[in-house]
């Protein structure tokens, strides 16, 4: 079988470079592994997630209302039901994909790639499928793999009471206590969803705090919540032994907190590491980094001249909206314009409750290099919606080039803040300047204010607080 | 912590290369992958990137000086080091690895990264051949130039350099526009300047008759002397000169519509000349073999290869279009019109320049109608193309106008005899005169 592009995954990024392919005209054809195309993303990971962090939202927002004289009983939860709700986001979504991929006349092929040169993939059938041809040569291949959880060696496999995060999005049973390893952000979002179902949760961390590597101001809020729904928060803290005993897990720490617990299920996540290996790519001229990642230039170009690679399998960072971005500039490449992947700002977003978002440069980012800035805050408080909505633990800051007033960076915590980091991310690419962020005129009154107004504050003129500045 | 980068293998024979340009400077940081030298080997003038990003210590070499392959060509203060081996949280999903045991924690963090193996290197000078040099993937600072994507996207597609465009949106931001007029201004620059005398390069002197310039000959230019003498020291070579009558084939050419075979492809007579010497060159396989002198035996190539001479401002240079003779006029076109392109842009890759059998060398353009070609050795001939020209031709007792096409073909006389070669330029004339059977053989 000769194809003119295969791509290998149908994830965020396979999928998004395999439909633009298509609508240039290219004969495409996409080979996963998985029966439903989506990936890791759609499947086991951001849609599933955010689907069970939505329920946990609303029972949030019930218990708030106490305070507003509006008490409801408290949730009765079926599990059956719940997973099979959010089962149905995932068919629907992935149903339209397959949809979308026939319109466009782009094969899916149901198998396992690996190169067995620069040219040709060689494909086995999964889960015993036949397949027409199990040798595919291409004119030019694009590598989006993705990437799986690291589950370290100290955790016995097979076990089901020791889950990885596509278990736990599974939502096999509602553990009495749950010891999430690792306080990463898919470690904090699915140990929230399984406190809000009843869990008692606890979180070890081995850095010196939640989140490692995000600007520790936009931790804080999230922080503070956690500290009141999770029973235990241990920083500074490895887990040195796990033993498995009677309906449950004992983990032995070490570090700030010492001893041994017991706990009914254990959620490992510790990080994810990129599908490179058994790709066969050692038949191929393609590089590989010490962590594994695909080594590519601007346009995502291996060292092997007709294989692009893309999103997780690709480096940092693992977040779907690159992988997309990443897979359409390497189709653009490919049919010949001259493109680079070089974004200003890649936003990312945790979706715990208040939700952290940052886009472009951080203060964290900002002072290991040593570049030159100034940070504009707005408090919630300060905001009327913040205020109708009876969350007032959040606060936008704006991260801004002292000699150009551009901005370069922005952070936001509380509820909403993925969907507002979006103007923000916008604003560093336009590189615009603080003083266009004042003076665009923003809705009354809304969340997404606050990006005018902590604009306004750079300038020492926020109305709606009063916080001299130097700047006019 | 200080990482020598030294000069990794370029490839095949390539041992050396001269310094054409430096392009980064002591204290400069530099991203890994940045190309930080420009240099000339014996065939292709290549970028070299440093794998290692940092600041740049010390800069080891200076242009003018040849460079040996593992002859360290910076010192770079890497962070690479200094970085985590896992997964930087801030940017990646979960956190550090909290409790894994050694055998399962990501490999720590070598004393020097290793430098990624040569292909690594081939890929990056390659890569040049589609786009130009990406610039590194930028990272959010304070000295960015005020673009947002849509203008820094048309900037890389246009080859305009965004730091000389002057902003004149809000705040001196550059908008679309100023990127279109900075291409536009650009493209115009040259008719307005009025044309200075020609300073040649080199360093200043004095002879017994005058000031004089010398200048150290460049690799390519060495290559060329090499090769010329070579083949004039060793190949007792004849040209035949004739004419071939294409205005057929003129009016055909013409009659192409503009962008016909894509967009900005145009359509010279050249295609249609490497078809016509493909097919000769395969009734004719004397004309497409060599000689092997030391055993004494002719070597007939069953591929053909050709190759094109092109005019570069750093020399002639003559990339090879592969198994011509498969191939139709508009896929000799584009194949064409990408070797032309690489060549002028210096981005053929040393192995792109080799292999030839039969090389054409087209002064049309130019200008000319006869010449003596040196035999590109170890090839047996070579056909020279001049200006085609309206002349009075005598047909059928009448005098008519003709577009006449000057063809040179030299040849080794060791190898081909007068008469086989002129049968040979014969058979190439034919099929330039009868452009209908040149379009539908196959
Ligand atoms: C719990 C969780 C929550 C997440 N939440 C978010 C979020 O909110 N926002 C966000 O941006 N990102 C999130 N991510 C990360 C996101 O899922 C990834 O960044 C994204 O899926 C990467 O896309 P990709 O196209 O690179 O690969 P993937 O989505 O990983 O897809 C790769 C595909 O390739 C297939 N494959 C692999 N090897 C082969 C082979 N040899 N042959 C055939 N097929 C093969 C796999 O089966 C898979 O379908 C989350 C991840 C997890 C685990």
């Amino acid at each position: 079988m000769d194809i003119e592009l295969v791509v290998i995954g149908g994830g965020p990024g396979g999928y998004a470079a395999a439909f633009l392919a298509a609508d240039l005209g290219m004969k495409v054809a996409i080979v996963d592994q998985e029966p439903r195309l989506g990936g890791v993303c759609l499947l086991r990971g951001c849609i599933p997630s955010k689907a069970l962090l939505h329920v946990t939202r609303v029972i949030a927002e019930t218990e708030e209302l106490k305070e507003w004289g509006v008490d409801y009983s408290k949730p009765a939860v079926e599990l059956n039901k719940l997973r099979a709700r959010k089962e149905k986001v995932i068919s629907i979504l992935t149903g339209g994909l397959k949809q979308l991929a026939a319109k466009r006349n782009v094969r899916v092929i149901h198998a396992r790639a690996q190169f067995r040169d620069g040219q040709t993939l060689r494909l086995s059938p999964v889960n015993g499928g036949t397949l027409e041809d199990n040798v595919l040569r291409f004119q030019r291949c694009i590598i989006a793999t993705g990437s799986r959880p690291v589950i370290p060696g100290l955790f016995p496999t097979g076990v089901d009471r020791i889950m990885d995060s596509t278990v736990a999005l599974d939502l096999p049973e509602i553990p009495d206590s749950l010891l999430v390893v690792g306080g990463g952000y898919i470690g904090l979002e699915m140990g929230m969803v399984y406190a809000s179902l009843g869990s008692r949760v606890t979180v070890v961390e081995m850095m010196d705090g939640l989140l490692p590597g995000v600007d520790r101001d936009l931790v804080r809020p999230l922080q503070k919540r956690l500290e009141g729904l999770f029973a235990a928060i241990y920083l500074n803290t490895k887990v040195a032994a796990v033993h498995l005993v009677d309906n449950g897990v004992e983990a032995t720490f070490e570090g700030a907190k010492t001893g041994t617990e017991r706990f009914s299920r254990v959620l490992v996540s510790v990080g994810r590491r990129p599908n490179s290996d058994n790709l066969g790519l050692e038949n191929t001229k393609v590089q590989v980094d010490s962590q594994g990642f695909i080594v590519v230039d601007a346009r995502r170009r291996t060292a092997e001249p007709a294989v692009y690679a893309i999103g997780d399998v690709a480096g940092q960072p693992m977040l779907a909206h690159k992988a997309a971005h990443e897979g359409k500039t390497a189709v653009e490449a490919i049919s010949g314009h001259k493109v680079a992947f070089e974004p200003r700002a890649i936003p990312a977003v945790v979706f715990t409750d208040p939700e952290i978002a940052w886009t472009g440069l951080t203060e964290t980012d900002a002072k290991r290099k040593g570049i030159p800035y100034e940070v504009a805050v707005f408090p919630w408080a300060a905001s009327g919606r913040a205020q109708a909505m009876g969350r007032t633990d959040g606060f936008t800051k704006w991260i801004i080039d002292p000699k150009t007033e551009r901005v370069m960076g922005c952070g936001i915590v509380g509820p909403s803040a993925g969907d507002l980091i979006g103007e923000a991310t916008l604003a560093v690419e336009m590189a615009a300047s603080a003083r266009d962020l004042a003076e665009t005129i923003h809705p009354h009154p809304t969340l997404c204010e606050t990006l005018g107004f902590a604009a306004e504050v750079f300038f020492g003129q926020a109305t709606d607080l009063y916080r001299p500045r130097k700047k006019d | 912590m200080p990482i020598e980068f030294a000069l990794p293998n370029l490839g095949e024979n390539v041992t050396s290369g001269d310094v054409i340009n430096v392009l980064v400077k002591e204290g400069d940081v530099i991203v890994g992958n940045q190309a930080v030298i420009e240099l000339e080997t014996d065939k292709a003038v290549v970028e070299i990137p440093c794998p290692y990003g940092g600041q740049v210590k010390k800069v080891l070499v200076k242009k003018g000086d040849t460079v040996k392959v593992g002859q360290t060509i910076l010192i770079v203060e890497s962070e690479v080091a200094e970085k985590a081996p896992v997964v930087s949280p801030a940017k990646g999903p979960e956190s550090q690895v909290a409790a894994a045991p050694p055998e399962e924690k990501p490999s720590p963090p070598p004393a020097a990264p290793t430098p990624p193996p040569v292909a690594a290197v081939t890929a990056a000078t390659t890569a040049t051949a589609v786009a130009p040099e990406p610039s590194p993937l930028v990272e959010v600072d304070s000295r960015l130039l005020p673009a947002g994507p849509a203008a820094r996207r048309l900037a890389r597609e246009l080859g305009v350099n965004l730091a000389t465009v002057q902003g004149t949106g809000r705040h001196g931001r550059i908008t679309v526009e100023d990127v279109q007029r900075a291409a536009q201004s650009r493209a115009e620059a040259p008719r307005v300047t009025i044309p200075s005398p020609v300073v040649p390069p080199g360093e200043p002197g004095q002879d017994s008759w005058g000031p004089i310039r010398r200048e150290k000959m460049s690799k390519i230019r060495k290559t060329i002397a090499a090769q010329m003498t070579r083949s004039w020291t060793t190949i007792p070579r004849v040209t035949n000169f004739d004419d071939a009558d294409v205005t057929d084939l003129e009016n055909l050419r013409k009659s192409v519509p503009p962008d016909f075979l894509g967009e900005g492809l145009k359509l010279t007579f050249m295609p249609f000349v490497m078809r016509a010497v493909s097919l000769a060159l395969r009734h004719h396989p004397l004309l497409n073999a060599s000689l092997d002198e030391e055993n004494e035996q002719i070597i007939y190539k069953e591929y053909i290869n050709l190759g094109i001479a092109v005019d570069t401002p750093r020399g002639l240079v003559v990339p090879v279009v592969r198994n011509a003779d498969q191939m139709t006029i508009p896929q000799l076109a584009r194949a064409l019109s990408e070797v032309a392109r690489k060549a002028r842009n210096v981005e053929f890759t040393v192995d792109e320049l080799r292999g030839g059998t039969f090389t054409i060398s087209n002064l049309g353009a130019v200008g000319g109608t006869y010449s003596t070609p040196i035999i590109n050795y170890p090839e047996v001939a070579i056909l020279l193309l001049g200006r085609s020209r309206w002349l009075p031709v005598v047909r059928d007792g009448q005098i008519v106008a003709r577009y006449m096409m000057p063809l040179s073909l030299s040849y080794d006389h060791r190898l081909v005899d007068g008469a086989a070669a002129a049968r040979f330029l014969n058979e190439i004339i034919d099929w330039l005169q009868n452009p209908g059977k040149l379009l539908l053989v196959s």
